[in-house]
C-alpha cells in the first residue's frame, strides 16, 4: 500500500492514466488492496469447503453418535474431548445428537453459501432494474414504480414469509434445497426494495452531475448512460449493499431458524446451527460459538472484499492505491 | 406459547396410588408454622411463559392461564399435596346407584367482593362451561352428565340450545345444595369438579382486567398488566385455610432461557428451564440443590397415519411394530429428552389406574428387521428404497432433535430414508385432522385419572382426538364393557385387556411419560409440585411460607 | 439576486406543501393492497383460530364462526374488517370495522380485543424502537465518520470490526450473552424489561441488544458515502481554495455524504419499531412485537391485520418523511 497523506488528498491527488478498461483496471487496482485479497481469498476457501469439505468428513452432517453422547454422562461432546474407548475425537465436538460438529458446519457452509447467493441475486435482479428505471425515466414511471416498491416495502416481511413458506411448503419449489430456496426467494423478494430505492437515490443525484450533461449533449443513448456511467458510478454503494446484504441475509435466516421457520431438519445452515445451538450457550457454548465464528468471518471476508472492490471499481480512483 | 403443549390439565388417582406419592414433592419446611412470622417480605415471584390468554374459567385451557387461575378460584373439591381428593368449597356424598353427587357447600365462603359463593353460582357455571356458545375447549369433561354429550355436540341451526342448557344434568334446590346427576356411574368424575374449569361464577363477572375482576379463591387479583406481569393478593373474604403470603407476583417472560437468568439473578423464586441447560444445573452446586424433578400425566407418542386406507402403516401391521421396536426408547429419553421423564412403553402413563408395567414392544433389532421384511412383503415392495415416508412433527420447539434421532434410528435398522416434514402448529393440527403424515408426532395430558381418558380419547374407534384414524373393534367393545361397570377394579381389568390389543397393533409409538424439572430458591417453603402440576407447583400457591433469608 | 431567492423559496414551500399532501394520499392506496394482500393470504393458509390441539365439536365451530362472521364470504369479511358498514346474514348494519376505530376481536385473547391488546403495547414497542434508533445514530454516524476519514488505517479497521461483530451476531445470541453477562455475572443491570416503567435501566439491555444491528448498518452506510463524497469535485476545490481541512469535512462532506444516509435512516427506524419480536421476547418487553409470531401461527386474525397495518404505516410514513428529507438536504432535487 502507498504511503497514504489521508482520504481527503486520495480524492485530490487523481492522475489520469491511459485506460486499459475498465475491469481490467479494476483487477489490478483489487489486487493491490492486502485485505481485499485476504477477504476473497478466503471466500474462495469457503466455496471450497463448502464443495468439498462434505466429502472429505468421516462422518455425514446427519451421522449421529448418541453411544457417545450417552457414555460421556449424556452430554454433548466438547472439542476435541478423548472418550474413553474411542479412537476418534471430534475436533470441534458434537451436538446433543452426537452429530460432528464439524461435519456439520462443512455440510451447512454449502447452505449458507447458496443463502448469500440467492438472496443476493433475486435483490439484484428486481432491485436495480427498478430503481434505475425509475430514475432515469423520472415522472409517471418513477412514481409508479416509487409506489409500487411503497407497497412492497411496507408489506411486513416475516408475515410473507410464513404465508408463502406455508402456502408452498409441499410443492417442489418449497422442498427445493431442503425448504431454503422457498425461504430465500422470499426473502429476496421482500428486500429488493431497498436496493431500487438506494439505486434510484444514487442515480438521481449522479443524473444532475456534467458528465451525465455531457454525455446527452453529444447524442448518447439512454440506455449507454445509465449502464455505462451512472451505473458504474453508483456501483460503490450497490457494494456496499450487497456486502451487507449477505450477512442480512445469513442472519435472517437465522431468525427464521429461531422462531422455526427455514432448512427442514436435518439439514442445517450457519444459521439454523446457531439458532438450535443459543439454548446451549451457557452449557455447551461450542455449539453456538463455532457456527457463530463462521457467520462473523464469512461476514469479515465479504466486507474486506466488497471495500476492495468498491474502490477498485471506482473510476475516479484510478491510478491511486 | 402455542408450541408448549397445554399441559396444566392433569389429574391423578386417589390415595390408593402409591406411584403418586412418590413423585409428589413439597419442598422443605413444610411443617414451618405459619405463627413464626418470618420478618422477610411475604411475596413470591412466579413466571408465566406468556400473557395468560383468558382468566375466564370455563374457557381458560393452557397452564399459564391455569397458573393464575388456581390461586384465584376454588372449585367444590380439591386435592392435598399427595392427590387425595379433600373438601373444598363443599363437601360431597356420591349416591349408591354411583350416578348422583351431592355437593353441600361449607359456611362461610365469600368472593372477593363481599357476596357469599352459593350452590347456584356452580349450576351457572357448569351450564355455561357446557353451553357450545361459551366454545370452551374442554368441555367434554362433563359429557357423563346426564344431558352432556346432547348439549356439547348442539347445532345451532336445529337444537334448542337454550332448552338443552335447561334439561343439563345440574341443579342447586337451594343456596347450599349442588347436585350433578350423571349419565353413568363413574368414580372418578369427582376429579372434574377439582378442575379450574368447574370453579363458581356469576352472570355478573367480567374476566377481561383486574379491576372488576372477582376472585373465589384464596388470593384475588389486584393488578395485571398485560404482557408484564400479574399481582396477587390476598382475598379478604376468603373462608378457608389462612393465607400467609402478601402477594404473589407473576413475571410475562417467554424466553425460558431468560426466565433462567432472571432466577439466576434472584428476580424470580420458581422456573422451568430449558432441557439444554439441565446438564449445566446439574453439575451447578449452587443451582442443583433447589432441583425438584418427578413426574406428570402425559405421554409424548408419535403415532402412525391409518386414515389413509391405501397408506403403508394402515395395510402392514408388521410395519407398524417393526418400526416401533426399531426404536431404542433409552438411548433417545437421554440425548433428546435430556434425561428427563420416563420412557413409555404403553399408552396409560404410571400413576394412573390401567398403569401396566409391561414393555410391550421391546427394543429388538433383530425383531425389528424380521417385522419389516414381513412389513415389505404385506405392502408387496421389493426393497425399503421403495418405501417413501413422511414424519411429521410441529416446529419451533425441541421436537426436531426427536425426529432425527427417530429418522437415524430407522435408517440404521432398515436403511430407510424417512422424510420430516416440519409445520408451524396451526397448519400442523389442520393437516393432521384432515391428511395425516405417515408418522406424526403429538403429546396428551390427562384431564382425569382415568384410562378412558388415554385409550378411549387417544385411540377409540372415531374419538375426535384420534388423529390416527386407528381403530381396533374388540378393544373398542372392551372400554365399552369398562364404561359402564362400576367398580374400578373391574374397569381397570377391561383396559388393561384392551390396552394389551391396542399394543399388539402398534398404531403409535409411545415414547415418554410426562415429568417436570423445576427449580425453587430454598427459601420459597411448603411448596408443593405434584403430578397434576404443570411445573410450576401452581396448585400451592397460597400457601407457601418465605423463610429469612439474604 | 435576493428578489428571485425569495420567490424560489415561496415556490419551494408550495411544491413541499402539495408533494407532501399527493404523498400521504398515496398511502392510502398502499395500505389497501397491503391489507387485501393480507386478508387473502392469511384465509387462503391451511387452519383457523379455531384449530385446536383438544379438537371442538364441528357444530362449535360453526357457531364460532357465525358468531365472528367468519362465515361469510372472503369479501365480506374483508369489507366488514374495513368497516364502516357490518353485513351479516344479508343485511347491512352500522357501524364496525377499522374505518369506525375498531380493529375486531382478538381470537387468542378471547376476552379482549385488539383494540385494547394494541393499545396496552404499542407506546411501549415505539417507545424501545425511537430510543434504539437515537443510539443508532448516536453511535453509527461518528463511527462511519471516523472510519472514513481514516480510511485503510487503524480507525477504519477497528470500527469495521465493531460493525461486523454487531451484524454478525444474530440478535437471540448476543442478547442472551448480554443478560449473562451483565445481568447474572456481574449483576450490573436487570435481565429483563418488565419493570420499564419504575426502572429506567431496565431498558438498557434491550435498547443496546436492539441497536447492535443498526449501528453496524448506519455507520457502514456512512463511511461508503463519506469515501464517495471525498472524491467529489467541491471537496477538492474546496481544498484548494485554501479552506481548513475540519470545515470541509463538517460543511461540505458530512451534509453531502448524509443524503445517502438518510435513504437507510428510514428504513432503519422502520426496522427498530416493526422488527423488535425477537428482542421483546427475550427481553420481555410488553410491547405488541412479541405478538407478531404468535398472532400468525395462532392465525388471530384481527390482531395480524393490526399488526400488519400497524407495520405498514409506520414504514410508508417513514418513507415519506425520508423522501421530503431527502430532497430537503439535497437541493439537486426537486419535489415532483
Amino acid at each position: 500500500m502507498t504511503e497514504q497523506t489521508g482520504a481527503i488528498e486520495a480524492g485530490l491527488a487523481l492522475e489520469r492514466r491511459k485506460s486499459t478498461g475498465l475491469w481490467g483496471d479494476a483487477f489490478r487496482r483489487l489486487l493491490r488492496n492486502r485485505l481485499a485479497i485476504l477477504g476473497g481469498l478466503f471466500v474462495i476457501f469457503l466455496a471450497l469447503t463448502a464443495a468439498i469439505g462434505p466429502l472429505v468428513t468421516p462422518w455425514e452432517y446427519f451421522d449421529q453418535h448418541t453411544q457417545e453422547v450417552i457414555s460421556n454422562n449424556n452430554r454433548p461432546l466438547t472439542p476435541m474431548l478423548q472418550v474413553e474407548g474411542l479412537d476418534h475425537v471430534h475436533i470441534l465436538g458434537t451436538d446433543n445428537l452426537g452429530r460432528d460438529m464439524l461435519s456439520r458446519l462443512m455440510d451447512g457452509a454449502r447452505i449458507s453459501m447458496m443463502v448469500a447467493l440467492v438472496v443476493q441475486a433475486v435483490v439484484l435482479f428486481i432491485g436495480i432494474p427498478v430503481g434505475a428505471a425509475a430514475a432515469w425515466f423520472g415522472g409517471r414511471i418513477d412514481t409508479f414504480l416509487m409506489r409500487v416498491t411503497d407497497v412492497v416495502y411496507a408489506y411486513p416481511d416475516l408475515l410473507f414469509i410464513i404465508l408463502l413458506g406455508v402456502a408452498f411448503r409441499e410443492t417442489f419449489f418449497g422442498k427445493a434445497l431442503d425448504g431454503l430456496l422457498l425461504v430465500f426467494v422470499a426473502i429476496g423478494l421482500t428486500s429488493w426494495v431497498t436496493m431500487a430505492r438506494l439505486v434510484r437515490g444514487q442515480l438521481l443525484s449522479l443524473k444532475e452531475t456534467e458528465f451525465v450533461e455531457a454525455a446527452k449533449a453529444i447524442g448518447v443513448s439512454d440506455r449507454r448512460i445509465v449502464t455505462r456511467h451512472l451505473l458504474p458510478n453508483a456501483l460503490g454503494p450497490i457494494i456496499v449493499a450487497v456486502t451487507l446484504g449477505i450477512p442480512t441475509a445469513i442472519l435472517a435466516e437465522a431468525t427464521l431458524a429461531f422462531i422455526g421457520i427455514g432448512v427442514q431438519a436435518p439439514r442445517a445452515s450457519w444459521g439454523s446451527l446457531v439458532a438450535d445451538g443459543q439454548a446451549y450457550l451457557r452449557s455447551f457454548p461450542h455449539m453456538v460459538l463455532f457456527p457463530a465464528i463462521a457467520i462473523a468471518l464469512a461476514l469479515i471476508s465479504f466486507t474486506f472484499l466488497g471495500d476492495g472492490l468498491r474502490d477498485a471499481l471506482d473510476p475516479k480512483l484510478k491510478g491511486k492505491q | 406459547m402455542w408450541f408448549k403443549k397445554t399441559m396444566g390439565v392433569s389429574m391423578a388417582l386417589m390415595l390408593l396410588l402409591a406411584a403418586c406419592q412418590a413423585s409428589a414433592s413439597v419442598s422443605p419446611g413444610e411443617s414451618a408454622p405459619a405463627s413464626e412470622a418470618p420478618a422477610v417480605p411475604q411475596v413470591l415471584r412466579t413466571a408465566l411463559g406468556t400473557e395468560p390468554p383468558s382468566l375466564d374459567p370455563n374457557v381458560a385451557t393452557d397452564s399459564e392461564s391455569i397458573q393464575v387461575l388456581r390461586s384465584i378460584t376454588y372449585p367444590l373439591v380439591y386435592f392435598d399435596v399427595e392427590l387425595n381428593v379433600v373438601d373444598g368449597l363443599a363437601t360431597y356424598e356420591i349416591s349408591d346407584d354411583g350416578q348422583t353427587i351431592t355437593f353441600t357447600l361449607k359456611e362461610g365462603y365469600a368472593y372477593s367482593d363481599g357476596q357469599p359463593i352459593v350452590a347456584g353460582d356452580f349450576a351457572y357455571s357448569w351450564r355455561r362451561l357446557m353451553d357450545p356458545r361459551t366454545a370452551s375447549e374442554y368441555s367434554y369433561v362433563l359429557d357423563y352428565v346426564v344431558g352432556g354429550v346432547e348439549l356439547r355436540n348442539a347445532d345451532p341451526d336445529v337444537d334448542d340450545i337454550d332448552a338443552l342448557v335447561d334439561a343439563f344434568g345440574v341443579e342447586a334446590p337451594d343456596d347450599s345444595t349442588f347436585i350433578v346427576h350423571l349419565a353413568q356411574p363413574a368414580a372418578f368424575f369427582v376429579y372434574v369438579a377439582t378442575m379450574w374449569l368447574t370453579v363458581p361464577l356469576r352472570e355478573d363477572m367480567v374476566f377481561t382486567e383486574a379491576e372488576g375482576y372477582i376472585s373465589s379463591g384464596p388470593m384475588m387479583l389486584t393488578e395485571w398488566n398485560h404482557n408484564a406481569n400479574v399481582v396477587l393478593e390476598p382475598n379478604p373474604n376468603w373462608g378457608g385455610e389462612p393465607v400467609n403470603l402478601e402477594r404473589i407476583e407473576m413475571a410475562v417472560i417467554a424466553d425460558q432461557a431468560a426466565a433462567l437468568a432472571a432466577y439466576e439473578a434472584g428476580d424470580i423464586d420458581i422456573t422451568a428451564p430449558p432441557a439444554a441447560e439441565i446438564a449445566r444445573i446439574e453439575d451447578d452446586p449452587e443451582l442443583a440443590p433447589d432441583v425438584f424433578r418427578g413426574n406428570n400425566l402425559g405421554i409424548e407418542y408419535y403415532a402412525f397415519d391409518m386414515k389413509d386406507p391405501n397408506g403403508p402403516f394402515t395395510r402392514s401391521a408388521n410395519l407398524r411394530r417393526a418400526f416401533h421396536e426399531a426404536v431404542d426408547k433409552d438411548s433417545m429419553l437421554q440425548v433428546a429428552f435430556g434425561g428427563v421423564g420416563l420412557v413409555a412403553n404403553s399408552v396409560v402413563p404410571p400413576g394412573m389406574p390401567g398403569h401396566q408395567d409391561d414393555v410391550f414392544l421391546p427394543f429388538d433389532l433383530e425383531q425389528a428387521q424380521a417385522d419389516f421384511a414381513a412389513g415389505l412383503e404385506d405392502l408387496g415392495l421389493a426393497s425399503a428404497a421403495d418405501l417413501h415416508l413422511q414424519i411429521g412433527y410441529n416446529t419451533g420447539s425441541t421436537h426436531e432433535s426427536r425426529v432425527e434421532f427417530l429418522q437415524q434410528q430407522w435408517r440404521d435398522a432398515f436403511g430407510v430414508e424417512i422424510e420430516p416434514v416440519g409445520m408451524e402448529f396451526g397448519t400442523y393440527l389442520d393437516r393432521l385432522s384432515s391428511d395425516p403424515f405417515d408418522i406424526f408426532r403429538l403429546g396428551w395430558s390427562a384431564d382425569f385419572p382415568h384410562p378412558q381418558n388415554f385409550l378411549n380419547d387417544l385411540l377409540g374407534c372415531g374419538s375426535g382426538n384420534n388423529n390416527s384414524g386407528y381403530c381396533n373393534e374388540e378393544a373398542q367393545e372392551l372400554m365399552a364393557q369398562a364404561a359402564v361397570s362400576p367398580a374400578l377394579e373391574d374397569q381397570v381389568a377391561l383396559y388393561n385387556q384392551a390396552q394389551e390389543l391396542i399394543m399388539a397393533d402398534s398404531p403409535m409409538m409411545t415414547m415418554r411419560w410426562g415429568s417436570f424439572f423445576t427449580l425453587v430458591k430454598p427459601w420459597v417453603q411448603n411448596l408443593g409440585i405434584t403430578p397434576l402440576d404443570s411445573d410450576a407447583g401452581e396448585h400451592f400457591y397460597a400457601w407457601t411460607v418465605i423463610a429469612p433469608h439474604d | 439576486m435576493a428578489v428571485e431567492k425569495q420567490t424560489a423559496e415561496q415556490q419551494g414551500e408550495v411544491d413541499v406543501l402539495s408533494y407532501v399532501v399527493r404523498r400521504m394520499l398515496w398511502i392510502i392506496p398502499v395500505l389497501f393492497f397491503v391489507s387485501v394482500i393480507t386478508f387473502s393470504l392469511m384465509h387462503t393458509v391451511p387452519g383457523g383460530p379455531w384449530s385446536r390441539e383438544k379438537k371442538l365439536p364441528e357444530a362449535t365451530v360453526r357457531l364460532l364462526n357465525d358468531k365472528y362472521g367468519l362465515d361469510e364470504p372472503i369479501v365480506a369479511q374483508y369489507l366488514n374488517w374495513v368497516g364502516p358498514l357490518h353485513i351479516e346474514d344479508g343485511s347491512v348494519a352500522c357501524c364496525g370495522g377499522i374505518l369506525a376505530g375498531d380493529l375486531g376481536p382478538s381470537y387468542k385473547y378471547i376476552d379482549r380485543s385488539v383494540n385494547q391488546i394494541i393499545g396496552d403495547g404499542i407506546l411501549t414497542t415505539m417507545q424501545l424502537g425511537l430510543m434504539a434508533f437515537l443510539v443508532s445514530v448516536a453511535i453509527g454516524l461518528p463511527l462511519g465518520i471516523i472510519a472514513a476519514l481514516g480510511h485503510n488505517k487503524l480507525p477504519d479497521y477497528a470500527a469495521t470490526f465493531v460493525s461486523v461483530l454487531g451484524i454478525s451476531t444474530p440478535t437471540f445470541v448476543s442478547s442472551m450473552l448480554l443478560i449473562v453477562v451483565f445481568g447474572v455475572v456481574l449483576g450490573w443491570l436487570p435481565v429483563n424489561a418488565l419493570k420499564w416503567d419504575t426502572d429506567p435501566t431496565a431498558w438498557i439491555l434491550p435498547i443496546i441488544a436492539l441497536s447492535l444491528f443498526p449501528i453496524a448498518q448506519v455507520a457502514r452506510y456512512t463511511r461508503a458515502s463519506m469515501l464517495e463524497v471525498t472524491r467529489r469535485d467541491y471537496v477538492r476545490t474546496a481544498h484548494s481554495k485554501g479552506i481548513g481541512q475540519r470545515t470541509i469535512v463538517i460543511v461540505h462532506m458530512v451534509r453531502n455524504a448524509l443524503i445517502p444516509v438518510v435513504t437507510i435512516l428510514g428504513p432503519v427506524l422502520a426496522f427498530l419499531i416493526t422488527g423488535s419480536f425477537i428482542i421483546e421476547y427475550i427481553f420481555s418487553v410488553p410491547g405488541i412485537g412479541r405478538e407478531y409470531v404468535s398472532s400468525i401461527t395462532q392465525r388471530d386474525y384481527g390482531l395480524i391485520m393490526a399488526l400488519s397495518m400497524f407495520y405498514a404505516v409506520t414504514i410508508a410514513v417513514l418513507n415519506l418523511v425520508v423522501d421530503v428529507l431527502y430532497a430537503y438536504i439535497d437541493p439537486r432535487i426537486r419535489y415532483s
